[in-house]
């Protein structure tokens, strides 16, 4: 998603890395963007489907990658057999950094993802890699 | 164990010569072409997780061979990955072959780049050279060479190609040695003061060359507070630690990033730039490849497409092991082995033989009585087990070599993480179901200590190994009923006991992380080779055991004290509704679970046992005690607490499931 104040793109899930220590009861729906910490809640899930029913899937910036200028998706966010660049990683947990870059998983390598479920298997380089949901949510790709 | 201790000289060490890389690229393959000798090679990541070590003559000079498990970096991500690293830094090799998978050379560079800055004699072996003249790729060697300043050879180490020219690259490494002036490095500037560049060029005042690995390595290794490193220098330069250690924190403020991060950043973009100035026609390649990938790629993905993968995963489970090895191995195979061989012809002819020979009838009991070492120890292992073993291995080995298992991992890891393991610990438990003994050794692959209890407890409890599961299959061969409910009730322990210990134990949550190798055609060869290999030491294992617990039951039974143990034994047995003469078969259950079955496998062909009694039986037997060897393994692995814990946790369970389930079949009037 998008900030409303600093316009940064970030994962919903990036947005939510704080709520385990706040003292707020859990399921407020709030996400705080990691650029400026401006406080603000996502669009639901169901209301994005009516917009795509009647027509505004441009308003859901999420439908469509190449909808407007460079923006990057995390690889659970990648729709399938996308081919991308990885831009950039988490590097908030180093064991999970470590395994990514292990797997030689660093920014400006050319990234494919093939399968989401039940687990993310992408193709980088000539090989192909299997990994879960905690790791895939923590490579950013830019689509090509 | 101190990491770069060197190691004490001895007076004639000869020239040790270390194979590694990345895993899944052929080390193994290698070390057997080069030694003569025979260690297992498959199609996955993770197959070798000891150090093998092996003889080698080469144009008159004397070789120790090493071949390592695999790693990704100088930064150890598991314990057979730590042991690897060790290896290097403490034996002193005098060549360290980095093999690699050639179309990956971008990728796996780094590492080589890591090795010569540590100033280890390094050669390049860019193995599976056919896949990348397949791919249409040329790599030039030769600048290749130049860029790096170390010799590269080109290998394909299943046909044995460039074989020859390796051999001549390690004699010459050896009897001149490269000068470690001059090679090039990676320069790990960015900023304009206070990088890791400067970092490290203001540390080697202090380190003063004084270990067996480059200043820079170590001092690259204390940037990326690598712990074992950092005890290490601590101890041995307490008075300059300070120092040190102040030089790296202010490089750390320097940085937003972790530095670890950013040394990787800078090899990788040194290894892409050499990659792309070697490779050529690249760029047409990797589309060809695409293109080329047709039918395999497809059959890739239909074994990871859930929908497709786990019909296949039946198929494959109904055919080769139910078919094949149960039905036709533990069937067919096995009657005629018993029926026809033993108790026909070698039995009657021993006791007649020993009738002869030996006039008491005590000392004739020993060798070919009811449970004679001859009679009973050598008929179960040669006639039972072997066959049993060998089908099994030899499917395994197919299974192994296609490179099935790791797609088998990526379509369990959801499951598996709910017991708190994750898709890595599907292979160790597959492996299991060939010997939990060897899987038992394979935990090592787990990245967390977590990970490897739980997976200990669950082989030692619930996975029954290949000689087990094939007498168990012959014996409920006729009852499809009592066969799914004991596959039911083993599922569902596994699954019950894996998410007990998952909330019980502490620790960090799993994670999951794998390369997909090809899929790839079994070499006949390689199934036969290993599928010996294995069954031999099986063989060799189970022999003198079984041999060895006849005499036993023997010396038992002349003292009476066997007697009394059964009388003892028949109190929990009565209670799971088995008749008294099973006791027997868990008396032999102590030595090994599979001797035990075995045992069940004749009470079953006296017809002594309804369908609920074989069914309760198999249960238990199932989750009985491990071997006399996984549990030494379990001991080796896990220390004497968790070994012997682990062992009196299955002894009593294993009869509080079998008594569950027949409580309930009893209630429900359920007949089989």
């Amino acid at each position: 998603m998008i900030c409303d104040l600093c316009q940064h793109e970030f994962e919903t899930e990036e947005g939510r890395s704080g709520c385990s220590k706040c003292g707020v009861a859990k399921g407020c729906g709030g996400v705080r963007c990691p650029n400026c910490l401006y406080e603000m809640v996502p669009q639901p899930k169901w209301m994005q489907r009516i917009m795509n029913f009647f027509g505004k899937a441009g308003e859901s910036r999420h439908a469509h990658p190449q909808a407007s200028g460079p923006s990057f998706f995390s690889l659970v966010s990648l729709p399938l057999n996308t081919r991308g660049e990885i831009s950039h990683l988490n590097l908030r947990d180093e064991k999970r950094l470590r395994k990514m870059m292990a797997l030689g998983a660093l920014p400006g390598s050319e990234i494919q993802l093939l399968q989401k479920f039940p687990s993310y298997v992408f193709q980088l380089g000539l090989s192909q890699f299997s990994v879960d949901r905690e790791i895939a949510s923590a490579i950013f790709v830019k689509p090509l | 164990m101190p990491l770069i201790e060197e190691e004490k000289v001895t007076a004639k060490t000869t020239n040790k010569v270390v194979i590694l890389g990345s895993p899944n690229v052929g080390k193994s393959v290698l070390f057997n072409h080069l030694t003569g000798r025979y260690v297992t090679v498959s199609n996955y990541p993770g197959t070798t997780v000891e150090v093998s070590r092996g003889k080698s003559r080469i144009n008159g000079l004397e070789f120790q061979m090493i071949d390592t498990p695999g790693i990704y970096s100088f930064t150890p991500l598991s314990e057979e990955e730590a042991v690897c690293r060790r290896i290097l830094f403490k034996e002193k090799p005098a060549v360290v072959l980095h093999l690699v998978d050639a179309k990956n050379l971008k990728r796996l560079l780094p590492l080589t780049l890591q090795l010569i800055e540590a100033h280890l004699p390094t050669v390049l072996v860019l193995n599976m050279m056919d896949e990348v003249r397949e791919a249409g790729i040329r790599i030039n060697v030769s600048l290749l060479e130049r860029e790096l300043g170390i010799p590269v050879v080109e290998t394909v180490s299943t046909t044995g190609e460039g074989m020859d020219q390796l051999k001549q690259t390690i004699t010459n490494s050896v009897q001149a040695p490269p000068s470690k002036d001059g090679l090039p490095k990676v320069i790990y500037d960015g900023l304009p003061q206070g990088s890791i560049e400067t970092g490290l060029q203001r540390m080697e005042e202090f380190l003063k060359n004084d270990f067996a690995l480059s200043d820079r390595t170590v001092g690259l290794l204390l940037m990326k507070q690598d712990e074992e490193i950092r005890s290490l220098v601590r101890d041995r330069r307490p008075e300059t630690w300070g120092a040190i250690h102040e030089i790296v924190e202010e490089t750390r403020r320097n940085y937003r990033t972790p530095l670890e991060y950013e040394i990787v950043l800078k090899l990788q973009s040194e290894a892409s730039r050499i990659a792309d100035l070697v490779f050529e026609t690249a760029e047409k390649v990797s589309k060809r490849q695409r293109q080329k990938g047709g039918l395999r790629e497809k059959l890739s993905r239909l074994t990871m497409n859930p929908w497709t993968g786990f019909p296949i995963l039946f198929l494959v489970l109904y055919l080769g092991i139910y078919q094949f090895v149960g039905v036709f191995g533990a069937g067919t195979v096995v009657d005629f082995l018993e029926d026809t061989i033993f108790l026909n012809y070698i039995n009657p002819f021993l006791v007649k033989l020993f009738s002869a020979w030996i006039p008491w009838a005590i000392l004739r009991d020993l060798f070919v009585g009811e449970y004679g070492m001859l009679t009973l120890g050598v008929r179960y292992a040669v006639a039972l087990i072997l066959p049993i073993v060998t089908f099994y291995f030899a499917v395994f080995a197919v299974i192994e070599d296609s490179g099935y298992l790791p797609r088998l991992a990526m379509l369990l890891d959801r499951t598996f993480k709910k017991i708190g393991l994750s898709g890595r610990a599907v292979i160790p438990m597959v492996l299991g179901f060939g010997c939990d003994t060897m899987a038992t050794m394979v935990t090592r692959t787990l990245p967390t200590v977590r990970e490897r209890i739980i997976a200990t407890i669950l082989l030692s409890l619930t996975i029954p190994c290949s000689a087990q599961l094939g007498v168990i299959f012959g014996v409920l061969a006729g009852h499809t009923l009592a066969l799914l409910i004991w596959a039911a009730v083993l599922i569902f322990v596994f699954l019950f006991i894996g998410f007990l210990t998952a909330q019980i134990l502490p620790g960090e949550k799993a994670s999951f992380y794998m390369e997909l190798p090809p899929l790839r055609l079994p070499k006949i060869t390689n199934v036969f080779t290993k599928t010996y290999v294995r069954v031999q030491w099986y063989f060799r294992e189970v022999l003198p055991l079984f041999v060895i617990a006849s005499a036993l039951i023997w010396l038992g039974q002349l003292t009476g004290f066997f007697q009394l143990v059964t009388r003892l034994l028949s109190v929990p047995i009565r209670a799971i509704g088995l008749p008294d003469s099973t006791a027997m078969v868990f008396l032999m259950g102590f030595f090994r679970r599979d001797y035990g079955a075995a045992g069940l496998y004749d009470l079953n062909r006296l017809g002594l046992l309804n369908g609920v009694q074989l069914l309760v039986a198999c249960i238990a037997l199932t989750l009985f005690l491990p071997c006399v060897a996984q549990f030494l393994m379990n001991v080796k692995e896990r220390g004497w607490k968790t070994g012997v814990g682990i062992s009196v946790f299955t002894l009593f369970f294993s009869f509080a499931v079998a008594w569950a389930v027949n409580f309930a079949l009893l209630r429900w009037g359920v007949t089989l």
